[in-house]
């Protein structure tokens, strides 16, 4: 915890603290501490949380503990200070850590956000008029999630935080620039295109290679035995003893 | 000292907030001592109670350097103004000190294993001979304000200390300061022109702990003959509004200029 935050807090708050400050002595080098990094955090939860009173635990950095004791145990310890209190029945107080970010590698991040109920991931601001930008992932325990990014300001003391606005997503809001393709039929000397009577015109004419539904009834009859039918014509001179008569040899 | 660093730091009068802390860190190409060395002579001159750690260089360089800027070291040492602890020889010791306690045939088959088992001892001695002289400057000049001084942090992981290590080492000193209302400047060495563009968790940690936090680095076009580099300060004193400010300076034979981006007399 940074030495000095606490006194900057009102007395009212200050009269309803209490601070177990492990930053000081983490490894029991100067000895005469209660509590170390090395000792059983569980059982000193369990120890100096009055099941009795609505009571809220703030942690001030659970980054320390990921790096000596692992992500895991970390979990453990969060999850147990959340759920003492729901075994008696009391109404539930929150359980706030801070954790650095860069200070972890992505499982350890990972875990920590799973065990949480909502995470507050702070970013730089968006503009100068704000202090920072914030998104909230909250987990209701109804199973609904809720996912808002918001941008802040906190007065000069850093007491308050004196303004809230949400960030809108801009998606879909942005029209697309309309792509002009030019048209090479615009600026003719004549007509290319065609008015509504012409296409009905177009559409009724028969092309040539395509059958009519009668003549392919036919079709489909004399499929298989195909025969030529010839019938000469009054100009045809057909000299059946000599077939190759008209041709100029 | 320079008076404008103060003024881009936020810092009025020369001397910081009691318990806060300075991280200073220099990148590869740019040398960020000088900034290091703003802080120990504007303490040396008025006459404050000094705590050096010195990791990476000699007693000696630091007093020809503080004689330049007008603040001998050993002047300061004789009056009680100043500590300076020898940090390698204090950590080289105790290593030395725990090879010949120890059963060699054990330490032979995994020496590794077993310093690193035992790797706190020569940090807490170091913490432990800290407070000893923090107290000694403190009982001389009881009334006077107090800098802790490390330079540079980065050595210690060079040496094979863990980055754990490190931050419990770090958060000793922190809380040694805010106890006897004294500042603490630490100095570190980045590099970051390796492909691991991952930083060391131990100086995130200290950046994160850190009040204000100056970063020194080369210029990003290059090498400039009148420019000699970037710094940038990121402060957030208690009770004032948090700020980020970036200027360029060139380092002059006594003191150094500083200039808003872009606006050098070589480039106008």
């Amino acid at each position: 915890m940074l030495p000095g935050t606490i006194t900057s807090l009102a007395q009212h708050v200050i009269d309803r603290l209490t601070v177990h400050n492990i930053s000081k002595d983490p490894l029991g080098w100067d000895g005469n501490t209660t509590i170390s990094m090395e000792s059983d955090f569980l059982e000193y939860l369990t120890r100096i949380i009055d099941l009795n009173k609505k009571c809220a635990v703030v942690i001030d950095s659970i980054s320390n503990l990921i790096l000596h004791r692992g992500a895991s145990y970390t979990c453990r310890v969060l999850h147990k200070c959340s759920t003492l209190q729901r075994q008696k029945d009391v109404e539930t107080s929150p359980v706030i850590a801070l954790i650095h970010q860069d200070v972890h590698d992505e499982t350890a991040m990972n875990m920590i956000c799973h065990t949480a109920s909502t995470v507050i991931d702070l970013h730089p601001p968006q503009s100068q008029d704000y202090s920072g930008s914030c998104h909230i992932l909250h987990k209701k325990s109804s199973g609904k999630i809720i996912k808002i990014t918001e941008q802040y300001k906190i007065n000069r003391s850093y007491d308050d935080i004196i303004n809230v606005e949400e960030i809108k997503q801009q998606f879909g809001l942005i029209d697309k620039p309309q792509e002009t393709v030019a048209d090479p039929a615009a600026n003719l000397t004549f007509n290319l295109s065609l008015s509504e009577k012409e296409k009905l015109a177009r559409s009724k004419v028969v092309l040539p290679y395509i059958q009519k539904p009668e003549r392919s009834d036919v079709g489909v009859s004399s499929a298989g035995s195909g025969k030529i039918f010839y019938q000469p014509d009054e100009a045809d001179d057909f000299d059946e003893e000599d077939p190759d008569d008209d041709l100029d040899i | 000292m320079f008076i404008e660093l103060n003024n881009m730091c936020n810092i009025s009068g020369g001397v910081q907030i009691p318990g806060t802390c300075v991280l200073i860190e220099g990148c590869h190409g740019a040398d960020s001592s000088f900034v290091l060395h703003h802080f120990v002579s504007g303490y040396l001159k008025s006459g404050f109670n000094l705590c050096f750690i010195g990791l990476s260089q000699s007693f000696n360089h630091y007093n020809s350097v503080g004689i330049k800027l007008g603040a001998s070291f050993i002047d300061a040492r004789e009056n009680g103004n100043l500590v300076y602890i020898e940090a390698l020889k204090l950590l080289g010791e105790e290593i030395l000190k725990y090879e010949s306690e120890t059963d060699m045939s054990i330490l032979q088959s995994s020496k590794l294993l077993h310093f690193e088992n035992n790797n706190h001892s020569g940090l807490k001695k170091l913490y432990h001979h800290c407070k000893y002289c923090v107290q000694d400057l403190l009982t001389k000049h009881p009334d006077k304000p107090l800098l802790l001084v490390i330079d540079d942090v980065s050595v210690l992981r060079l040496i094979g200390y863990d980055s754990l290590d490190v931050i419990y080492f770090m958060s000793y000193l922190r809380a040694l300061m805010s106890t006897y209302c004294g500042c603490l400047v630490v100095q570190t060495l980045c590099d970051t022109t390796g492909e691991d563009q991952d930083k060391d968790p131990a100086v995130q940690h200290i950046h994160h702990q850190s009040e204000c936090f100056i970063k020194v680095e080369a210029l990003s076009s290059g090498y400039c003959k009148d420019v000699h580099g970037q710094i940038t300060v990121c402060s957030r004193w208690p009770e004032s509004e948090a700020m980020k400010r970036a200027m360029q300076y060139k380092i002059q034979d006594k003191s150094v200029i500083f200039f808003a981006l872009g606006m050098s007399g070589a480039v106008l």
